[in-house]
């Protein structure tokens, strides 16, 4: 009989035989396919991906409102007056409805509900509780996004995350180098970064609450012209959202979780419905944060 | 790992990517192989974790994060070749052997054979925790981490692969028939 300790030994010297270098030829060959394989960014997904829901996913919704319409009409019109109970009856006691378990945020379309999103913040422990109403999709460890498109004209969008490396002074030559403007650790140090940058037009800071944190809001105008920045896009900071079209708007709420500076930011457009931005909003305002 | 390198091939630097596979290369290779006991199969799994780290590096939050995060696109890719050379893969059943142990030694390579035939009927899961683990010195909370599953699992998985392990190579201990014979 082997005992654990014999086992543990032998298979530890066993797995130390073996091939330790690879092939030049196969890398060669990976770095061949380089300039042929896209790397995926690191925030929206292509809004072309949603065209094909866009119609299925108005029709879901136009037929899941016909049916609330039908229960709602059922109970309040029908409903009452059947069976033995009178309208002088005493109201039922409504029973208390289960609070439902968030659904974690992963790269699928959403149910109407709430949401969990884990691992933000320099701490990635910082957490994001929300509602969304139907015809939302996750993007995990990035946000949300509706069916509809992030993309210009009339896209959103909503994006949490951190800005740890500081800004590029020209967010639209990000390719080759370091983000120049350094940001120092508080919330007030990147919301007046934001400002004092050139780049883009940014308003003046407002101290805002929010998910039960308190923090600072700035609101960005970025530029017209983002087809002809690197990759066509227009990346104000590292490894985070660029810009889904000309005129991009975004709102950025800068929060102090604890220690840890987080951001969500809610992306629009000049041409995005006032419904849109209401659900957009409503979104945000459900938003509950922990460390 | 050059957290400044990877930073570089987030933004799509070709050059920047080179070196880093160049430097992670061999270690990646070098855990394929042990994961999927083929060269060929290593190669492969190694070629095309390579391609997905260079595709997905934007995604990657923390670029000091990249060796484990390294190590979960390999896994993964051992998976797929895995599961492509299932139809060929023999289904080896444990029996002891036929050769009583010599006492010169030769039971390392005995030992060796046996293990060899008791890894492969392990699944990929439970190869990879035992490599990341035992060829990698990884804690298992590491290994957890990397391979994106509960630490309970993978203590279940390392349990139930060593303890595979350790059948081997008490099957090949046992005396044989002829032994009991004489």
């Amino acid at each position: 009989m082997s005992s654990d300790r014999d086992t543990t030994r032998i298979v530890r010297s066993w797995l130390e035989d073996g091939v330790t270098r690879l092939p030049d030829s196969v890398l060669d060959a990976v770095l061949d396919e380089l300039p042929a394989t896209r790397q995926r960014r690191a925030t929206w997904w292509p809004a072309r991906r949603f065209t094909s829901m866009h119609t299925a996913a108005k029709f879901g919704l136009a037929a899941a409102v016909v049916v609330v319409a039908a229960m709602v009409g059922f109970n309040y019109l029908v409903a009452p007056n059947i069976g033995s109970q009178s309208l002088g009856d005493s109201s039922p006691t409504p029973s208390p409805s289960p609070t439902p378990t968030p659904q974690p945020l992963g790269d699928a379309p959403l149910n109407p509900g709430p949401v969990i999103a884990t691992g933000f913040g320099a701490s990635e422990s910082v957490t994001f509780r929300f509602n969304v109403p139907d015809g939302w999709v996750g993007f995990s460890g990035v946000g949300v996004l509706p069916v509809t498109g992030t993309e210009a004209p009339d896209g959103m969008g909503i994006v949490f995350g951190e800005v740890n490396a500081g800004l590029f002074s020209d967010p639209c030559r990000w390719a080759a180098g370091e983000p120049e403007i350094p940001v120092g650790p508080t919330v007030d140090d990147l919301a007046n970064a934001f400002v004092a940058q050139t780049a883009y037009e940014a308003s003046a800071p407002v101290e805002v609450s929010l998910g039960g944190y308190s923090g600072q809001r700035v609101d960005l105008q970025l530029p017209s012209d983002v087809e002809s920045c690197d990759n066509g896009e227009f990346y104000p900071w590292v490894g985070s959202i660029y810009a889904q079209g000309p005129d991009n708007r975004w709102s950025v709420w800068i929060l102090d979780v604890e220690g840890d500076r987080i951001i969500a930011l809610a992306s629009y457009f000049p041409g995005t419905s006032a419904e849109d931005r209401a659900e957009q909003q409503a979104i945000i305002d459900s938003i509950r944060l922990a460390p | 790992m050059d957290t400044d390198l990877v930073t570089r091939a987030q933004r799509g630097d070709e050059e920047a990517f080179a070196s880093l596979a160049v430097a992670a290369g061999d270690r990646l290779h070098a855990v394929a192989h042990r994961i999927l006991r083929d060269i060929d199969l290593a190669e492969d799994a190694t070629q095309q974790a390579l391609l997905a780290i260079w595709r997905d590096l934007p995604q990657l939050r923390d670029p000091a994060r990249f060796d484990a995060w390294s190590y979960r696109l390999l896994v993964r890719a051992c998976y797929a070749e895995g599961r492509q050379s299932r139809h060929w893969t023999p289904n080896m059943r444990l029996l002891p052997s036929d050769e009583p142990m010599q006492a010169d030694g030769s039971s390392a390579v005995v030992d060796r054979d046996q293990l060899e035939r008791g890894f492969r009927r392990l699944s990929i899961d439970h190869r990879a925790v035992v490599v990341l683990h035992h060829y990698l010195d990884m804690p298992l909370d590491q290994v957890a981490d990397t391979l994106g599953v509960p630490a309970g699992t993978v203590r279940s998985r390392l349990h139930h692969a060593m303890r595979g392990l350790r059948a081997a190579l008490d099957a090949d201990a046992r005396p044989t028939g002829r032994e009991v014979a004489q």
